[in-house]
């Protein structure tokens, strides 16, 4: 196995020359570059939206109620049914489903590939009793729960925002820890690992030196997915109604305003969803460069 | 590999085949309409809501009914006589009126009927209305056991004799909410509460329920045995439940629903310019209000600051932009009702720039400016339309210097925190059950309980409504509300907001649907042209 | 591997008992009751009610006699619906919801693997490129976007489908359609992402130098190997198609059982919840040992002892 050969037996990832590969094959591929720089920008007009000198999110212009984009007053996206700037509420909005998207995510990629490694890497009883807590937490409808819990929770106790934040990504750990342990169920027994233990690895270095590594081409493929799965999840709960309130919005907010309109002032749909897939589909071309350049086989 | 994808496949195909052998007869002349929601009972005595309503206007008849244009009109009672001191009604039956298992329909019926809507057993939520009737109070609050204390006599088949607590000049129109209807007494007592079912029902109205999938629909079909059977055009009504409002709409314009339940307000405005001949919209006997806890300080206390609120809220610009339905501006609590004339806030007739100067003048008098804004925080509960109201109206006190804080809250959460009266100003709203306006001003009573969410504490107002009770007057009655009402409302406890609109989208085809303010538009009088 | 079956059918009973037990717990945490209304129950009415349904019992208890209920498939009175039972409204619903989900669920795995493969065959040439491209709009655009938009085309402007409703093979096109294209859209990518990095492994190399024929190194090694992630993905794609039901069914007018639920929680239609809850939930536990046993089918190092 070529892996193996990179290996030192102590373990060792030669890391600099591994990342700095990487890096040069990620910038090789246009589209990821293509995809990394909308997703720059579009974070930076969100975080940055304050201080571009834009109108307040909550301005009301009575004469602009539900008015088409209008270039020369500067309504780039239209006005929603309050006569507000659905550019700037876009952009704010892009805060929370970006924020969403990344607190969801990095719990889900810690806890997640720890564990699913863990119990596969393990194995025993030790993967039944991991994974049995996994299926348990599974197999509760997690949108039902985190509906649940928002029913559950009165807002004046938690803002509705901060609860999306914790409850997905209290629930969105689990698919990454079971695609990871597929993964290291399937490397375990390779003869690197087994190599490695033999020579008195500890459990700990093997699974975080040799098993994640290797499972990363599934787990950024996964990871990219989860990104927009979760901004998604967080845009289908406040469609529902129960996700977060004025005076916050987020893009799903703001789509589930626009859709009843959808025949009559399509602005007002197209260009919160508009955005919110240009930066799904970023995230995507990202996560695609990012698998081609980690994949150790291709090396 | 192959095998299992195949046999996850295997039941869906399956599924598919089973159901493309399923398919829908037509029958001669089926009116096709939109209904809201699943109705959660058929029951009349245990419904509560509008779309269920709709449903048993159609099944069954009270003692007095709707007309096309929702006047009051006899129903099985052909005529009826009330005593000199507006006590005692004394109903005449009609011969020919009978249930649709052919059975006659008997003042027996109705005492049956109205016993049951007051039983406690039965545990319905609208029995207060009928606490007008001697003992009906005492019957379900169940300090009276003997049901038939209860002020509804049958003199023989077709005589029925109510007696009442008090002269009631709403009295016939209250005969036509569900409550009052009459139920099969046989069928009640065979089937339980599953006597509701389609099969086990029977109904004394223009229709009969031949079938209810839940989430789906409900069909009912012409009666052979209803007394104007004759003159009822509409062969089978099909009901469906429609709780998104745009895609009723989609449904309505690609042909598939003769007449929607409601249109999505965003769509109004284009409803109007291209639909003109097929949206109908007409004033509802309704309010929407945003009520003040006056329990809560410093608003409690000062009527000054809960004037500057009212006065600051442009309810002009708020219907013709935010809620477009051309629903009417309120300075009142009581909607427009025939017969009666409301009264009105004080500054009703100002202009709007004026409102807001004196708004921030009251303001300025206790205290609060620019410098110490007063603070308040707005409690409304989950919902598209409410939300856009609030955040119109928090840029309104914006205006004059008010910082208000916008609370959502779901629905049964919010209705906790308004009982426990744990808000500030809180969104709220009230349709009329019966076109009195005794229905809006009895919420506003001392002892009105939880229903006072305003918590409006004025023995003068209470006085004034305790002697309506007993006027027999019509006209006087109805002065002495208009004064109580003014009473209410200059104490400011609430801002009334607008007066509601009903708007449905009907097909051209149809004819006999009148636009009309309690918005009941019986299947017996609609036709559908082919 | 049949005892592995039936431990694992056994284990899933503690499983189904903690859902039961934490959506009991947060249906019950929720502010407000069944009985709350606009217009205020009168207290009688409130008290017999409370009575009738058990709710003035001790959570425990109450807990205990709906459990009892369950084991007799009894899923309790509900509370928004007095007029039926919850068993009846979810037995009447629950064929709906399945037949769209098992469609659904079938549709985005045949088209789902094989676009998936056909695209790593093909890999950078416009094939691939169109399926990566048609699964990534199918990823990131909502279905509660797609759906109207759906509605809205193919129903209203082109009249060739009905808007919304049920009971004909005609009604199931588009909910069908919104609910599995975004599974398409992810199963295409797995399926292609582990197609690519078998037929890249080295044991496919050495499949070829030994000369095999195409075909059945293809069949042989890649496909079976390059399943395994889209396996892994069974139990959430079923989730997510539970989940999709929700709003596609209220879209659609569709009378599953997806709809009882957010209406359940709001209007704190306790049972209804719970009934609802404990179905999808089964479903997925269902679907998951499923997957797994299709895992270790396809994967001969993975042994369940």
């Amino acid at each position: 196995m070529t892996d193996a050969a990179m290996v030192s037996p102590r373990g060792e990832v030669k890391g600099r020359s591994l990342w700095a590969d990487a890096r040069r094959r990620f910038l090789r591929n246009r589209a990821a570059v293509a995809g990394l720089v909308v997703l720059a920008v579009v974070t930076l007009l969100s975080f940055g939206a304050p201080f571009l000198g834009l109108r307040a999110p909550d301005d009301i212009n009575w004469d602009m109620i539900s008015a088409p984009p209008d270039y020369a007053q500067g309504y780039y996206f239209g006005t929603d049914q309050n006569g507000r700037d659905l550019f700037v509420r876009t952009l704010y909005g892009g805060q929370v489903s970006l924020m969403v998207g990344l607190v969801a995510t990095l719990v889900s990629l810690v806890i997640g590939t720890l564990w699913g490694a863990s119990a596969g890497y393990l194995g025993g009883r030790i993967d039944n009793v991991m994974m049995r807590i996994v299926d348990i937490l599974y197999s509760i409808p997690f949108v039902f729960f985190v509906i649940l819990l928002t029913v559950a929770i009165p807002r004046n106790f938690i803002a509705p925002t901060m609860l999306m934040y914790l409850a997905i990504g209290a629930v969105s750990w689990l698919d990454m820890a079971r695609i990871v342990r597929g993964q290291t169920v399937s490397i375990r027994r390779k003869e690197f690992i087994e190599a490695a233990h033999a020579s008195g690895v500890s459990s700990w270095h093997i699974i975080t030196r040799h098993i994640i590594p290797n499972c990363l081409g599934p787990v950024v493929v996964y990871m990219t997915l989860t990104v927009p799965a979760v901004i998604l999840t967080e845009s289908f709960i406040s469609y529902l109604g129960m996700g977060v309130q004025e005076p916050d919005s987020s893009w799903g907010t703001l789509i589930s305003e626009g859709v009843n309109a959808m025949e009559v002032a399509p602005w007002a749909v197209i260009y919160p969803s508009g955005v919110m897939v240009v930066t799904l589909l970023a995230l995507n071309f990202v996560g695609d460069g990012l698998r081609d350049a980690l994949d150790p086989k291709d090396r | 590999m192959k095998l299992s994808i195949r046999k996850l496949l295997l039941p869906a195909v399956a599924a598919c085949a089973l159901l493309a052998s399923v398919s829908f007869a037509e029958a001669e002349m089926v009116f096709h309409r939109g209904n809201g929601a699943e109705p959660e009972t058929i029951n009349p005595h245990k419904s509560t809501g509008v779309t269920e309503a709709n449903i048993e206007a159609d099944l069954f008849e009270g003692l007095t009914s709707y007309a096309a244009n929702g006047e009051l009109i006899p129903g099985v009672a052909e005529s009826w006589e009330i005593s000199d001191d507006g006590k005692t009604y004394t109903f005449k039956l009609r011969q020919n009126a009978k249930w649709s298992n052919g059975d006659p329909v008997t003042a027996a019926d109705f005492v049956f009927g109205l016993q049951d809507a007051v039983n406690p057993n039965t545990a319905a939520d609208y029995a207060p209305i009928l606490d007008v009737i001697v003992n009906a109070q005492a019957i379900r609050e169940d300090t009276e056991k003997d049901l038939s204390k209860l002020g509804v006599v049958a003199l023989d088949d077709h005589t029925l004799q109510i007696t009442l607590n008090g002269p009631t000049p709403y009295f016939l129109g209250l005969l036509r909410h569900p409550i009052a209807y009459p139920v099969h007494k046989a069928t009640v007592e065979t089937f339980g509460d599953d006597w509701t079912k389609p099969g086990n029902m029977v109904s004394n109205g223009a229709y009969m329920l031949t079938e209810w999938t839940p989430q789906a629909s409900l069909t009912y079909v012409k009666n052979p045995h209803y007394w104007d059977a004759a003159n009822v055009k509409v062969d089978k009504v099909v009901m469906y439940p429609t709780e998104d409002l745009a895609e009723e709409l989609k449904s309505y314009k690609a042909g598939e629903l003769h007449a929607t339940y409601d249109v999505p307000s965003e769509q109004i405005k284009d409803l109007e310019a291209n639909y003109a001949d097929e949206f109908k919209n007409t004033l509802y006997l309704g309010t929407y209000y945003y009520v003040i806890n006056l329990t809560k300080e410093p608003l409690g206390a000062q009527s000054d600051l809960r004037k500057a609120l009212s006065l600051a809220i442009n309810r002009e610009i708020l219907t013709e932009k935010i809620t477009q339905g051309g629903e009417a501006p309120a300075y009142s609590w009581v909607p427009p009702m025939t017969g009666y004339s409301q009264a009105y806030v004080s500054f009703k007739d100002m202009p709007q720039d004026d409102r807001v100067a004196l708004a921030k003048e009251l303001l300025a008098k206790h205290g609060y400016g620019p410098d110490n804004p007063l603070n308040i925080e707005l409690l409304y509960n989950t919902s598209e339309n409410h939300k856009k109201i609030a955040v119109a109206a928090q840029s309104m006190w914006k205006a004059i210097g008010v910082n208000a804080t916008l609370r959502n809250e779901e629905w049964k959460v919010y209705l906790e925190t308004r009982d426990k009266k744990n808000f500030e100003v809180a969104r709220a709203a009230w349709i009329a059950d019966y076109d009195d306006p005794i229905n809006f001003l009895d919420m506003f009573l001392s002892n009105a309980g939880e229903r006072n969410d305003a918590g409006y504490n004025n023995k003068d107002y209470d006085e004034l409504i305790a002697k309506t009770a007993t006027e027999t007057d019509p006209a006087a009655r109805m002065k002495l509300f208009t004064e109580a009402e003014q009473l209410f409302l200059n104490d400011d406890p609430m801002i009334p907001i607008y007066h509601y609109t009903s708007q449905h989208m009907v097909s051209t085809k149809v004819s006999g649907w009148e636009a009309n303010i309690l918005d009941f538009h019986l299947a017996r009088y609609i036709s559908i042209a082919e | 591997m049949l005892s592995y079956f039936i431990r694992r059918l056994a284990g899933a009973i503690p499983t189904l008992f903690l859902i039961i037990a934490v959506s009991f717990v947060l249906v019950r945490l929720a502010p407000g009751g069944p009985f709350d209304k606009e217009r205020k129950v009168p207290a009688t009415v409130e008290a017999k009610l409370i009575e009738k349904y058990h709710l003035d019992e001790p959570l425990p208890q109450q807990f205990a006699r709906y459990v009892a209920g369950l084991a007799q498939g009894d899923f309790g009175p509900s509370f928004k619906y007095p007029d039926r039972s919850v068993s009846e409204l979810i037995g009447i619903g629950f064929p709906v919801s399945l037949t769209l989900g098992l469609s659904a669920i079938a549709l985005a795995l045949a088209a789902g693997i094989g676009l998936g493969i056909w695209a790593a065959l093909r890999q950078n040439t416009w094939i691939d490129y169109l399926c990566v491209g048609t699964a990534m709009l199918g990823i990131a655009i909502p279905n509660y976007v797609f759906a109207p938009l759906m509605t809205l085309v193919f129903g209203l402007m082109l009249g060739w489908l009905p808007v919304n409703g049920w009971g004909e093979p005609r009604h199931m096109v588009l909910p069908i359609l919104a609910l599995a294209i975004p599974q398409v859209a992810t199963i295409t990518r797995l399926t292609r992402a582990s197609m690519l990095e078998v037929l890249n492994s080295n044991f496919v190399r050495t499949a070829r130098a030994k000369g095999l024929p195409e075909m059945v190194t293809l069949l042989r090694h890649t496909i079976r190997a390059a399943l395994l992630p889209v396996v892994s993905y069974l139990g959430p794609a079923v989730a997510n198609i539970v989940t999709g039901s929700v709003i596609i069914e209220e879209i659609f007018r569709i009378p599953g059982i997806g709809r009882y639920f957010v209406q359940g929680a709001i209007n704190r239609d306790y049972t209804m919840v719970l009934g609802v809850t404990i179905l999808f939930g089964a479903l997925i536990i269902l679907c998951n040992l499923i997957a797994d046993l299709c895992y270790s089918l396809l994967d001969p190092k993975v042994r369940y002892d």
